[in-house]
């Protein structure tokens, strides 16, 4: 593992989402937070910033591309990683152009898909997608 | 004395003629006569011979002597008597012979008339006897309407006492006429009356024949010279003392001339020229006197002036002298006029003709002969007017079957009859060039004559036009069809991709409800398979983490059909089908198996990989295949064949299961469409084969008989695959 872990923050409606990417994701040696509603994610985001976010886009209150604006504009730096059951190709493109969305997990993935995306993400090669 | 009465009696004779009774009178009254005389010469005898009673001897010797000389004496006078009357009796034969046969007729008429005497002659020219016509008066003998005239001829002849001539007809025996010149000649008795008359009869008819004719011929000549139709003059030349000719005066003039100037035959006879036109122009006098003096017949036209008038004349001289000549006059005013108007007409129409802007062709109606074109049909076939006026309409026509001169002359004969024409006729023009035009034909009257008129127009423009007209229809009507077909196409892949759509919203709706808690659960079964388990656990984990791998698909497919590919979608695989096959049996052997289905699978050992999203390909055959496995419930065989053939990958999937009746063939390819409700079935799988196979521009069919089995044939092109397909399809929208 690297000397120092990057931080990630999941943000879901579904416990077992946070949970799963939680447990997912501290097993692959990353330091992972939760939250279940746009405005707690802002929330941690404000107080401690994290090197990415796991953002689930239709969400009651705040949805993900509020919150994703919300984020980039207090940390312009932190990644942005979209995760949605059911993506459409007009509210995807939105979040992609307003939402500072960096790249995209269709739900449901497993294990193997989420840490190859988180680690696309950190490396930077998702502009490739 | 004696001879006297001699000539008396002879020519009282020569009045009887010399007849056989006539001779027998003559006879008895010459013996008279003589017996007369013997008793005068017995008185004379007997005093004598008294005397000589009582004388002497010597005195009756000298007696004797006396008589005896006496005798001797009339003896001679006998014989000389006797000569006398020979020569009297040839003399009067002579003298009858003139009278009878005389070359005229001659009668002696009484004072009343009655015809006394009449020759022979006289009785041949009105054959009728001499015993006919004596005793009768001559009066019968005369023609009815001639009566008058005898009579008054005779009457004047008794009043006058003098001979007198006249001419009338005489009535033969036969009833014919005979013209006849009497002339009398009177015979007065002593107190100086008229005892009688002898007339000749000369027989004139030929002559009066003749005179009649002659007469008859005259007046006819003067009356074709009054009436004819021509102005017929007859001038007198007028030389001056020089002998030069300076006027003519006028000695006749017949009716037309009178009508045509005006002027009267009896107020300008005798009368000059210039006397009656003192304005006659010098040109009149200039060529009359040529042919007065030349004697050279001139023939000229000439305007009068005052009679205002345009003359056609013939002068000529009759005679070999210069006094006389004569002019035939026609008065061609009217006629050069009417010339005149009718070359202007002639003109005018001409120019008409000309400037129309179609070609026209005049034709004869019986015949079809050209007899005059336009300047527009000459430019149109190249030939001059006088060309075309010597060619036919077949010369100008193409001549191939249908426009040849019979079908022209037919169409002409038909425009005769009273039906124009109008039609499309292939033409030829002087180069040989044919081209198409349309021609009206029209029956018109020129000029007395019955003509077709033929209008004819090049359309070799409006037909290329048309044919280019035609063939832009046909590739038009063509490209309609196409696109027709193919909006055919469009319109049932349309309807079927809106049911797709429909569906694939409410998958969408469903996969968003989903997918949130299968990704939790997967998550955590991936995390708990990463501690260190119970070998046992980790195999009860791993069959959850398919089963919700199951799922997974499941939703996905649900979302394909709404062309919704979210998933391993973002990029082009190379796809070997085998592969895919293989895999897709390894997932359901366990269900084979279970059925006791028994595998066939041939492949090539060469087989072309194909261009696709991974994942569709896997799907589309997936649900053949467990299509195929749920057909056959009481076992039977699955073959699976494939096969590379021009460009193309074609799998079949047979069975041998129940079949597909031949009723729901029609709806097999339709979403949730399914014969297997009861089982489960959604009605979803060939729906999304079909979608599938057809966006890769492939097709798939089936045959199948109830009871024996289906077989499925997916036919799927190599090419087609090679150009880039979308890589995220439109469809579906999340709800």
């Amino acid at each position: 593992m690297t000397e120092q872990k990057k931080s990630i923050l999941v943000v879901d409606d579904e416990q077992n989402v946070c949970e799963g990417v939680k447990e997912v994701l501290e097993g692959g040696g990353y330091i992972v937070t939760m939250a279940t509603s746009g405005q707690a994610a802002v929330e941690l985001v404000k107080q401690e910033p994290v090197d990415v976010v796991l953002l689930d886009l239709i969400m009651p209150g705040m949805d993900g591309a509020d919150t994703c604006a919300a984020i980039k504009k207090m940390r312009p730096d932190t990644a942005v990683v979209a995760i949605s059951g059911s993506p459409s190709g007009e509210r995807l493109n939105r979040f992609f152009e307003n939402g500072g969305v960096d790249i995209y997990l269709y739900k449901p993935f497993g294990r193997e898909e989420l840490l190859q995306g988180v680690e696309k993400v950190l490396s930077g090669d998702y502009l490739k997608v | 004395m004696a001879m006297k009465r001699k000539k008396r009696a002879k020519r009282s004779g020569a009045t009887s003629g010399r007849t056989k009774k006539d001779r027998v009178s003559k006879k008895s009254k010459r013996a008279a006569e003589l017996r007369a005389f013997k008793k005068q010469a017995g008185v004379r005898l007997k005093k004598d011979l008294k005397k000589l009673q009582g004388a002497t001897p010597k005195e009756n010797r000298d007696a004797v002597q006396a008589l005896r000389m006496y005798q001797a004496e009339l003896e001679m006078q006998n014989e000389e008597l006797r000569s006398i009357q020979e020569e009297l009796e040839a003399s009067r034969d002579r003298y009858a012979d003139l009278y009878e046969c005389a070359p005229v007729g001659y009668l002696t008429l009484s004072r009343k008339g009655m015809i006394e005497a009449a020759n022979l002659t006289l009785c041949r020219q009105l054959g009728y006897d001499r015993s006919a016509l004596l005793k009768k008066p001559l009066s019968r003998f005369v023609h009815r309407e001639d009566q008058d005239i005898y009579f008054r001829h005779f009457r004047q002849m008794l009043k006058s006492r003098k001979g007198r001539t006249c001419e009338l007809r005489l009535r033969t025996k036969g009833g014919a006429l005979v013209w006849a010149f009497l002339e009398c000649v009177v015979e007065r008795d002593r107190k100086g009356s008229v005892s009688r008359a002898r007339v000749s009869v000369s027989d004139i008819t030929e002559h009066k024949r003749d005179e009649v004719a002659l007469s008859e011929r005259e007046a006819e000549q003067q009356m074709l010279l009054k009436s004819m139709a021509n102005a017929f003059v007859i001038f007198d030349s007028v030389f001056d003392d020089e002998g030069r000719f300076t006027s003519y005066r006028f000695v006749y003039i017949n009716d037309a001339y009178e009508r045509i100037t005006g002027v009267k035959n009896d107020d300008v006879c005798g009368k000059t020229v210039h006397e009656v036109w003192p304005e006659t122009e010098p040109e009149w006098i200039k060529r009359y006197g040529e042919v007065a003096v030349t004697g050279r017949t001139q023939h000229f036209e000439l305007y009068h002036d005052p009679t205002k008038k345009l003359y056609d004349c013939t002068v000529y001289r009759p005679y070999p002298t210069p006094e006389r000549f004569c002019v035939v006059f026609e008065d061609i005013t009217e006629r050069v006029e009417a010339e005149r108007a009718l070359q202007e007409s002639e003109e005018t129409y001409r120019t008409i003709f000309d400037a129309a802007s179609d070609a026209i062709v005049v034709h004869d109606a019986e015949s079809g002969a050209i007899l005059d074109a336009n300047a527009q049909a000459c430019e149109l076939y190249g030939y001059s007017v006088d060309e075309l006026k010597h060619m036919s309409v077949g010369d100008v026509s193409s001549g191939e079957p249908g426009y040849t001169e019979q079908d022209a002359k037919r169409l002409i004969g038909r425009t005769a009859d009273g039906a124009p024409q109008t039609f499309e006729w292939h033409s030829k023009d002087h180069s040989g060039r044919c081209f198409w035009s349309e021609v009206a034909l029209k029956s018109a009257l020129i000029r007395g004559r019955d003509c077709i008129l033929a209008i004819v127009r090049d359309i070799t423009e409006r037909k290329a036009a048309e044919e280019r007209l035609r063939r832009y229809s046909e590739e038009l009507q063509e490209m309609v069809e196409a696109r027709t077909r193919e909006l055919d196409t469009t319109r049932a892949e349309l309807f079927q991709a809106a049911k797709l759509a429909s569906l694939g919203r409410m998958g969408a709706g469903i996969a968003h409800q989903l997918n949130s808690p299968l990704c939790g659960a997967m998550l955590l079964i991936d995390a708990l398979l990463e501690r260190e388990i119970a070998a046992s656990e980790r195999e009860h984990l791993q069959r959850v983490r398919k089963g919700l791998t199951a799922m997974r698909d499941i939703i996905e497919a649900m979302l394909s059909l709404a062309m919704v590919h979210r998933r391993g979608g973002m990029a082009w695989e190379e796809i070997d089908l085998r592969t895919v096959i293989a895999n897709i049996l390894g997932v359901t052997e366990a269900d084979r198996d279970a059925r006791r289905i028994a595998l066939h699978l041939h492949f090539p050992d060469a087989f072309p990989a194909m261009t696709a999203f991974p994942g569709e390909i896997d799907q589309a055959f997936m649900n053949l295949i467990n299509n195929a496995i749920d057909a056959m419930p009481e076992g039977g065989t699955l073959t699976i064949e494939g096969a590379a053939e021009e460009g193309h990958l074609i799998i079949r999937v047979a069975d041998t299961g129940r079949g597909i009746a031949p009723e729901h063939r029609e709806y097999l390819f339709d979403p949730f469409f399914t014969t297997r409700v009861t089982e489960g079935g959604l009605g979803l799988g060939l729906a999304l084969t079909h979608q599938i196979v057809t966006k890769y521009k492939g097709e798939i069919s089936v045959e199948s008989e109830l009871g024996r089995g289906t077989i499925f044939t997916v036919r799927l092109p190599l090419s087609e695959t090679d150009e880039p397909m979308e890589a995220i399809p439109q469809g579906g929208e999340e709800r």
